[in-house]
């Protein structure tokens, strides 16, 4: 090994999923989740720059096959910053522990799991220190959801799944971790026992999972095992909850493996350290129980909350995508409309983007929107509250609001559409009116 | 008379009510003769610290409840409303059993007016209320539903203060101050209901943060509102204002009040509920967490305490020895004398004692005129007023002893006695009778015992869990093993129970159903048709078939024979077959189920006792019995003992199959002899 | 009677329960009270008056024993009474021509007063007193009440002869009489302050707060950074909880260190209090001064573990012997600490040390 070669502390993996809120955006003909735009740019492009942010040097991407190749072209030739990308590509239909346990190999630190939809202006040293200073076994990223100012919703109604969250308010240590779907009775219920060794708990049916983790190295073997046994392994839905139970419940722990891994990992990285500190005059030697010979479980999880004035959210579902989008819209410092000069009688608002080389009719007016580039609008076109995504074409007289327009589309004259998707490549008939639709060809699965 | 309307002004009367009884009988025999909150705490009456708490907080008239002794604790206020400028009135009822019927007398004297404070005779604080009370009122005129505020107190969850026996549970919101469940936890958890937390999850649609806070202790001081009492009156079963108001509150939808609470930390606030707690309490105003309510403030008038490096305080008048020694943390009181020699810790000693030569105090608590003599130990207990203990006496750890007991000398007291010179009234007795076993030959006094509990609310109360109140209660005087064992059976349930919660593994369910159905059945000689029917309606809940039901069921059975009982007990191989030997035959119907039977019965006998001699102690009558009661026929018997599957398997296996092999012997003969017969017949 | 009772039971409640504390709060409450006492009770006698004020006093005194203050007072008020006896009945006895075996009206110790017969107590005869006695008596009590209420001009007005420019001053915890004193000071010079802390009741910090809102540079230090600094303090300036006859303070806890620690260094120490905190007893007993407060700001009360195997003690004051100080700056002007004991004289009587009767 060259001298040279730095030793990474943390090894990045961005979960570029399929985005099952997202349909249809998500669609083949459009693109994968990771490069549906916000202000312009891809979404993944915000990740990559956080990491860069953080001192990360390495990244590994995980596809899924449909839209990897869109991806990796990105990455390949748009890319701009200075991380060395990896692009790895799973089947489809591969949740996102299966996803991690079949790149095992390549992991070899402790590593951040971050989705390819999470946007946030947190700062990453204040989320990495907390894995840093008290070295637990995960940290994860929770943050109160921003309620939207009553944007559009999109199409479908989506019902959000309450996690109920306990954290220890002392140390921040995540002890409960519970979904409103597993919680059967009406009756909300803790044993006596986890209160006496936590006195003060925090219960939050608000918080939601940011889908940031940082894991110690050890818990990749773990999560291999674990996609062993289930299918559609997903980290948010069986891994956590696994290493948050392993906490207190012994019988889980060895039964699942958990205290295997770790002993495995112990015995794989002999250090000296326990020699020293048995040897040591002033330190006492960590004991695998605790002082009153109790069980000491070998997993610690962390929660970080993040404050309510620094911004976070995630872009799983359409009306949050519509949500981010115009966060970002109002607060970014790109041009606002650098087509400006030619154009004749258009109105652009002050909460709305446009791209490059994007043309405008005449007596068109566009608000709280974000438009793309390359894009042809017609004359007399309205467009409210909507995104419109690059090398789309609007024709005259139409009407847009709350809309997602994807690439390459055409909505032809005299069309009206409320609270639409309309899907990448697909053409809406003129004289179209539509509400609440999703307009896509139909594709063979 | 109604209560009239007050327009809420600063200027209003603040009113207290002292609940002076505390309702139950943890300080017997000491309360037979006298009534709770006079009993000295560090010399000085328990109600005369809340006078002082309520006197800092400004409070102007005060009603003290009274049920038990009332004349005393009357006599006691007039005194010293001599010497305050608050007017206390005194209420005395008879017939009062719980808090929940002396609010209702509240209620039905009309008396209150406006917010009230209420506590107990027996709370000793130095917290200053009024913070607490702006809140409260302030949020009263915005909201007039929030009828309570409680006072609580930031500890951590084994604090000594915070009472073993009555911990409390309390899930709060912060933002909003408001508590929002209540639950009492036990120190010895029994029922898997006392081992868990629960709660409604309608709380999480109002209050989308709570916390849940372990390490509170309640000092049940509480700034209740104008409707409080008649709350009481209408839900007419509230007893204890804890465990039923204040949870009844919370839970009930229509009623639609709020409980708020305040959490103070930099102050103490503590109850003597128990003796365990006057122990803590006590050494907290020693050590000075109550100042200024400390010995040596001389509250009450009259005494004069003089404070000394090593926390020890002595009033003026007080003789010591030239050779005793006074270790620290002691309370002495005016005219005590202390002889040579005698060593004193940890301990509080009231006005007129004589103590004698080469004593040990330690740890105790020693009231007024009391004399001991030359060689006594004392060690962690209570000794009331008049009391004698003759020389060379041994007081061990947790004992009250009552008035005017005389121990006789040389005697050794067992630890955790509580002795009185009151005649037994229950015995009908008007004259004393001495226990020597207790206070000696020449003693006087006998040992008390409490009166059976006579309401059953609770089916198992675990009797440790009122010990666990009592004076000097050791949590590590238990076997350690015993609470570990606990302590794991008990993570360990509810792990396998919150594993269920998981994933179901139906095998093993399956099998604890059974378990448990045929323990019930054996337990309580359930009719084997009953037990049948529970059995088969478990086979199709969980969708088996008879045969697992068999391999679980003839085990079950097996192992309630008792091999070594005697002849006429229920648990004899024959008597337990005889009884339950027809619910396996109902688990077996045809040719297959009855060689399946004999295969598991096999297996059984060999499992449940390793040593052949045994198993096949078992095993040879119960085969019998198959044969006698039809459940195995013949051919299925011939079948099982030839296939090769039962002369294999684990050495026990293989004898058992040899012990079989006399009734095959029998079987086959027989049978030729069936045959003969037929032949013959034909 | 009863009405008398009532308001010493007052008052004494509100000592017992700490309610008032600070001398110069307890010390005003305490002279209302026997103005009140003295005007609405009826006495002809000097004893009478005496014996009154005394039982008052000892209820007093024992309601809160480390108040020193209010022991003082009542002190003060008996030697005005006896005072205004001795020459209402010098006056009486020269109106009448008769000779008395009163002694001379003199305020000076000399040693025939010593040692001979004071009989400075007039004997039970029916002397006519003027009856502009009773009215004398209060009038003299209303100027100890004017001369509390104005002790910080006094005492301010010594602040600029000893305050010099581009001096370091250094005090310890709050004290309102060196804040006063500071200000005045600051009017004139232009001089830092370095103020010690004073754990675990942080006063210090008031009092670094309360001096830069003047003007005055400040600088807030730990206790344990005292002796470090103190080479380069020019002055340490002091207040005090009480002044005892022997020229001891009983002052706020951090004190006796910066004390020793100044004399280590050769700096002087100087002590700012009014003379109502002089006290005529001597402290056999460096304790019985003392009070100890609740140990929560040492070891809070969550650290359920430790507090049954530790003993903590807080106590609130300092004993500092008389060989620390170097001189006292009262409202009656500037004095070494050997001077004390004329000050004592000349406002207390010998008699009235105790209150027994």
């Amino acid at each position: 090994m060259p001298y040279r070669r730095r030793v990474p502390e943390f090894q990045a993996i961005i979960m570029a999923g399929y985005g099952n809120g997202l349909y249809p955006l998500t669609e083949e003909n459009n693109m994968p989740k990771a490069l549906l735009p916000v202000v312009n740019q891809p979404m993944i492009s915000y990740q990559l720059a956080w990491l860069e942010s953080s001192g990360v040097t390495d990244v590994i991407v995980v596809s899924l096959n449909s839209g990897s190749k869109k991806l990796g072209h990105y990455l390949d030739r748009v890319y701009e910053g200075q991380l060395h990308i990896t692009l790895e590509v799973v089947d489809d239909n591969t949740g996102t522990a299966d996803a991690l346990a079949s790149i095992k190999d390549k992991i070899n630190t402790d590593f951040i799991v971050i989705s390819c939809d999470l946007l946030t202006a947190l700062i990453p040293h204040q989320f990495l220190d907390m894995h840093r200073s008290e070295d637990p076994t995960v940290t994860a990223l929770f943050f109160e959801p921003n309620k939207g100012e009553g944007g559009p919703t999109g199409s479908t109604k989506v019902k959000e799944v309450t996690q109920y969250v306990g954290i220890d308010a002392v140390n921040s240590q995540l002890i409960y971790l519970n979904n409103s779907d597993d919680m059967h009775s009406d009756e909300f219920s803790l044993r006596i026992s986890l209160l006496e060794k936590h006195p003060v708990m925090n219960i939050s049916r608000l918080l939601q999972d940011a889908h940031l983790y940082v894991f110690k190295r050890w818990v990749i073997d773990l999560i291999a095992e674990v996609s062993n046994k289930r299918t559609m392994a997903s980290i948010k839905e069986h891994v956590l909850p696994l290493l948050v139970k392993s906490q207190h419940q012994r019988v889980l722990a060895d039964r699942e493996g958990v205290t295997r891994a770790v002993e495995a990992a112990a015995a794989a990285n002999s250090s000296t350290q326990k020699l020293a500190l048995e040897l040591s005059t002033t330190q006492l030697p960590v004991s695998q129980n605790n002082v009153d010979g109790e069980w000491k479980s070998p997993v610690n999880c962390k929660a970080f909350v993040i404050p309510k004035e620094i911004y976070c959210g995630r872009a799983n579902t359409i009306p949050n995508y519509f949500e981010i989008n115009r966060y970002y819209t109002k607060i970014t410092d790109k041009a606002r409309n650098p087509g400006a000069t030619s154009q004749v009688q258009t109105q652009v608002g002050a909460d709305s983007l446009i791209g490059d080389d994007t043309k405008i009719g005449e007596r068109s007016s566009v608000k709280k929107s974000t438009i793309g580039s390359h894009i042809t609008i017609g004359k007399n076109v309205k467009i409210v509250n909507s995104i419109v995504m690059d090398h789309a074409i609007i024709e005259d007289n139409v009407k847009v609001e709350g809309c997602i327009i994807c690439s390459g589309s055409k909505v032809c004259e005299k069309s009206m559409l409320k609270d639409c998707e309309v899907g990448g490549g697909f053409r809406v008939e003129k004289e179209t009116t539509a509400r609440n639709e999703q307009l896509v060809d139909f594709q063979e699965q | 008379m109604p209560p009239k309307e007050k327009v809420e002004s600063t200027e209003q009367l603040l009113q207290a009510v002292i609940l002076a009884d505390s309702f139950d009988e943890r300080f017997q025999p000491i309360t037979l003769e006298t009534a709770r909150c006079l009993l000295p705490l560090c010399n000085v009456p328990l109600i005369s610290y809340t006078f002082e708490f309520l006197a800092v907080a400004g409070v102007q008239e005060i009603y003290v409840f009274c049920c038990s002794h009332s004349e005393k604790v009357k006599d006691y206020v007039k005194q010293y409303e001599k010497t305050s400028n608050m007017k206390i009135h005194t209420i005395v009822s008879q017939e009062c059993y719980s808090v929940g019927d002396a609010m209702r007398e509240l209620d039905a004297k009309q008396l209150i007016d406006t917010d009230f404070i209420l506590v107990s005779g027996d709370v000793v604080s130095n917290m200053k209320l009024d913070k607490v009370l702006e809140e409260h009122r302030a949020r009263r005129q915005a909201d007039k539903s929030a009828i309570m505020t409680m006072v609580l107190k930031k500890a951590s969850p084994h604090h000594r203060s915070r009472a073993v026996g009555d911990g409390s549970l309390f899930v709060l919101d912060q933002s909003s101050k408001e508590c929002l469940h209540y639950q009492p936890v036990k120190a010895f958890k029994s029922t898997r209901q006392d081992r868990r937390m629960t709660m409604d999850m309608e709380i999480f649609e109002k209050h989308p943060e709570i916390q849940i806070r372990n390490d509170l202790i309640d000092c049940q001081i509480d700034i209740c509102s104008v409707e409080v009492p008649a709350l009481f009156t209408e839900n007419f079963d509230y007893q204890d204002i804890r465990a039923d108001f204040v949870h009844g509150i919370l839970t009930s939808d229509l009623l639609g009040k709020t409980i708020h609470f305040h959490e103070v930390s930099d102050v103490y606030a503590a109850r003597v509920r128990s003796t365990q707690m006057y122990d803590a309490v006590s050494k907290d105003i020693i050590s000075r967490w109550t100042f200024p309510m400390v010995p040596d403030s001389n509250l009450p008038t009259g005494d004069c305490y003089e404070y000394r490096r090593g926390l020890v305080y002595k009033e003026k008048s007080v003789v010591l020895s030239r050779t005793c020694v006074v270790e620290e943390k002691v309370v002495i009181g005016a005219n005590t004398q202390i002889a040579e020699n005698s060593v004193l810790s940890n301990c509080v000693i009231g006005k007129n004692c004589v103590i004698g030569a080469n004593v040990k105090i330690d740890n105790a608590y020693i009231w007024d005129n009391v004399t001991v003599k030359d060689n006594c130990v004392v060690q962690r207990s209570i000794i009331a007023n008049g009391a004698v203990l003759e020389q060379g006496v041994t007081v061990s750890k947790g004992c009250l002893i009552s008035f005017n007991v005389i121990i006789g000398a040389n005697t050794t007291v067992p630890p955790y006695s509580r002795i009185t010179a009151l005649p037994d009234e229950e015995e009908g007795e008007d004259e004393l009778v001495s226990e020597p076993a207790v206070v000696g030959a020449t003693g006087h006094g006998r040992s008390f015992k409490e009166a059976e509990d006579s309401d059953d609310e609770e089916d198992q109360v675990d009797p440790r869990n009122k010990q666990v109140n009592r004076l000097a209660f050791d949590m590590s005087a238990l076997n350690f093993e015993t609470l570990q064992q606990e302590e794991s059976a008990s993570e360990f349930e509810s792990e396998a129970s919150d594993v269920e919660e998981d994933e179901v593994n139906p095998a093993e369910e399956l099998d604890r159903e059974i378990t448990q159905t045929l323990e019930r059945a054996f337990k309580e000689d359930h009719d084997v048709d009953i037990a049948a029917l529970e059995l088969n309606t478990l086979r199709m809940a969980s969708n088996s078939n008879f045969h697992e039901m068999r391999k679980r069921i003839i085990p079950g059975v097996l192992k309630n024979i008792d091999l070594s009982a005697k002849a006429g007990s229920k648990k004899t191989v024959k008597a337990v077959l005889t009884q339950w030997g027809p619910l396996i035959g109902k688990m077996i119907h045809d040719e297959e189920d009855q060689v399946d039977g004999l295969f598991i019965l096999q297996k059984a006998c060999a499992t449940i006792y390793e040593d052949p001699a045994l198993a096949q102690k078992i095993f040879a009558p119960t085969l019998r019995y198959f044969y006698d009661e039809e459940i195995a026929e013949e051919d299925s018997i011939l079948k099982w003992y030839h296939s090769e599957a039962s002369r294999d398997g684990t050495e026990t296996e293989k004898r058992l199959h040899k012990v079989a092999t006399p009734m095959i012997e029998f079987l086959e003969q027989s049978e030729s002899e069936e045959d003969d017969e037929d032949e013959d017949s034909e | 009677m009863s009405k008398n009772n009532e308001l010493v039971d007052d008052l004494v409640a509100k000592l017992k329960r700490r309610q008032l504390v600070g001398s110069s709060t307890v010390a005003q409450a305490t002279l209302k009270l026997l103005i009140v006492v003295i005007s609405k009770n009826n006495w002809t006698t000097c004893n009478q008056l005496v014996t009154l004020v005394k039982s008052v006093g000892r209820r007093l005194v024992q309601a809160n024993p480390t108040e020193l203050a209010v022991g003082n007072i009542i002190r003060r008020v008996l030697h005005v009474i006896r005072e205004e006896f001795r020459e209402a009945e010098s006056i009486a006895s020269h109106m009448d021509q008769n000779e008395t075996h009163s002694a001379p009206l003199t305020t000076s110790s000399s040693m025939y007063n010593l040692l001979g017969e004071t009989g400075s107590t007039p004997a039970e005869k029916n002397v006519q007193y003027p009856s502009s006695l009773r009215s004398n008596i209060i009038q003299e009590i209303r100027e100890i009440k004017d001369e509390l209420e104005n002790i910080y001009e006094n005492i301010k007005n010594q602040a600029s002869l000893q305050i010099h420019s581009n001096e370091i001053i250094m005090t310890v915890g709050r004290s309102k009489t060196v804040e006063e004193f500071l200000k005045m000071a600051a009017v004139k010079r232009k001089f830092q302050v370095l103020v010690a802390e004073s754990a675990p009741s942080y006063s210090g910090q008031e009092m670094a707060l309360e001096l830069s809102k003047a003007g005055i540079e400040t600088t807030v230090i730990p206790d344990s950074a005292v002796f470090a600094v103190m080479s380069r303090v020019n002055k340490v300036i002091l207040g005090t909880h009480a002044v005892l006859a022997n020229g001891g303070l009983v002052a706020i806890s951090g004190t006796h260190m910066m004390a020793a620690a100044a004399k280590h260094h050769s700096i002087p120490v100087v002590v700012c209090t009014g003379l109502y905190k002089l006290s005529p007893l001597y402290p056999y007993d460096e304790d019985s001064f003392n009070v100890t407060f609740n140990p929560d700001s040492v070891l809070g009360f969550e650290e359920g573990d430790l507090i049954e195997k530790v003993t903590v003690t807080n106590p609130y004051y300092d004993y500092v012997s008389p060989d620390f100080v170097n001189l006292f700056i009262t409202n009656q002007g500037g004095h070494p600490p050997s001077y004390l004991y004329r000050l004592i004289v000349e406002n207390y009587d010998p008699n009235d040390h105790t209150f027994d009767l």
